[in-house]
């Protein structure tokens, strides 16, 4: 059998190149881990919080399965300044009744918030079953969040990012949405009891605001409620002497739409 | 004199059944555009408490009544036009529009009452709740009471007239 001299060569080439972009990647690889690792152990000491080498596996883990961008997202933002923000966090986090426990730790974060200077809200989750929490849209973008972390237990605490949000939570595979500024204290996420129409929840701060289901005035004032058939409800939500507040959203059968708006003064 | 008392009743009798006509066209094209436009939202009150289950009961009851009394009285003005031989006839254009105007508004009634039934029926067993202050409730329990209320004042006008022709 005559192999032919060109397929040789090829095959050595490709074998050497293979050898050589792993040689080069590796070293970079190890790189990010300890850069990541380094600043939460630092993040760790400035929040005054005490941080275990499993967590911290788990933690620089996360931000490889969540895809981090690190030559833009991580190096763009200033090492202090990623430390600082990586501390309150870690702070907010500890505040919890939970603590600095692994899973909750590595669930409730995305490494995307580095590149925003937010504060976290540790808030506890009112709901009536164990939830997960799907996914957050903000003016940031989506973030998606394994459903592997496992569920938040009714009363669970939970750290999100003090920005304006919707949050999608899994209920007994029921999506219920939460739109608006976490604060800490409670968030309320009501699954909905149906299976044909979807559920609107409209809280606002002050309350007795007008609200508006697709342009049509709702004859009930905040705090309310409503079943409604499945589609792309638009809420407005107004009261004198304040802000409008508007959101949009497509609700399917079974789903749920809480939404708690802060009316801002005029 | 005599005749004309009798045309003088007569002209009053056709500026009633015009009113009569009119009134029913301006209420059916209103109830239409409502229907159309209307809201079918529900504030969600969870069906868990006795006051609440009795309330339900009630409101349905009121709702099956009327509609039985429509189709009662459906039923007995047909069968008093049409068995018995009292004297009213159904003849010219101001009994025969009485006439179809009680058929239409006590048919109505009975259509206001089988569609909000059924909704309201399904949206507590879909949706495990009711609401009674729903613009939806407040549509259908107008609807249903206007129509038939109609259909009471149209089948009277309809005996009158018919007495009238004969």
């Amino acid at each position: 059998m005559k192999i032919p001299l060109s397929s040789l060569l090829m095959l050595v080439f490709a074998t050497c190149s293979d050898n050589l972009v792993a040689q080069t990647l590796l070293p970079e690889i190890s790189n990010e881990r300890s850069m990541i690792g380094e600043d939460v152990k630092q993040a760790a000491i400035e929040a005054k919080v005490k941080i275990d080498p499993a967590l911290l596996n788990a933690f620089v883990n996360a931000a490889k399965s969540q895809t981090l961008d690190f030559n833009g997202v991580y190096k763009s933002v200033p090492r202090d300044i990623r430390i600082t923000r990586l501390a309150r966090y870690l702070s907010a986090r500890d505040s919890t009744t939970e603590g600095l426990t692994q899973l909750s730790t590595v669930r409730d974060f995305q490494w995307g918030y580095l590149a925003r200077d937010l504060g976290y809200a540790p808030v506890r989750l009112e709901t009536v079953k164990e939830a997960k929490l799907l996914r957050i849209e903000s003016a940031d973008g989506p973030y998606e969040f394994s459903s592997d972390y496992g569920n938040i237990r009714p009363g669970g605490p939970i750290v999100l990012p003090e920005m304006y949000m919707t949050a999608t939570f899994s209920i007994d595979d029921k999506k219920a949405y939460w739109t608006g500024r976490p604060k800490v204290g409670t968030l309320q996420v009501v699954p909905a009891s149906t299976s044909r129409g979807c559920e609107i929840f409209v809280i606002s701060n002050p309350s007795e605001a007008t609200v508006l289901f697709n342009g049509k005035e709702w004859y009930a004032r905040t705090n309310t409620s409503s079943v409604r058939d499945p589609g792309t409800w638009e809420v407005i939500v107004r009261r004198n002497g304040y802000k409008e507040w508007r959101s949009q959203r497509s609700l399917g059968p079974g789903e749920s739409w809480t939404i708690e708006a802060m009316l801002s003064k005029q | 004199m005599l005749q004309t008392k009798t045309r003088r009743r007569s002209v009053w009798m056709n500026i009633a059944v015009v009113i009569l006509f009119t009134t029913f066209a301006i209420m059916a094209w209103r109830v239409a555009q409502d229907f159309l436009t209307l809201e079918r939202g529900m504030v969600i009150n969870r069906l868990d408490t006795e006051a609440s289950r009795l309330a339900i009961t009630m409101f349905f009851a009121k709702m099956t009544t009327l509609g039985q009394l429509a189709v009662a009285l459906l039923g007995g003005i047909w069968a008093f036009l049409t068995l018995t031989d009292p004297g009213v006839k159904v003849r010219g254009w101001p009994a025969l529009t009485c006439f179809g105007l009680a058929n239409a508004s006590l048919a109505l009634s009975l259509i206001a009452y089988a569609y909000g039934y059924d909704f309201l029926v399904s949206r507590m067993f879909y949706h495990r709740t009711f609401d009674i202050d729903a613009p939806l409730v407040a549509f259908v329990q107008t609807s249903q009471q206007n129509f038939f209320l109609y259909g009471v004042v149209a089948s009277a006008f309809t005996i009158f007239t018919g007495r009238y022709a004969s």
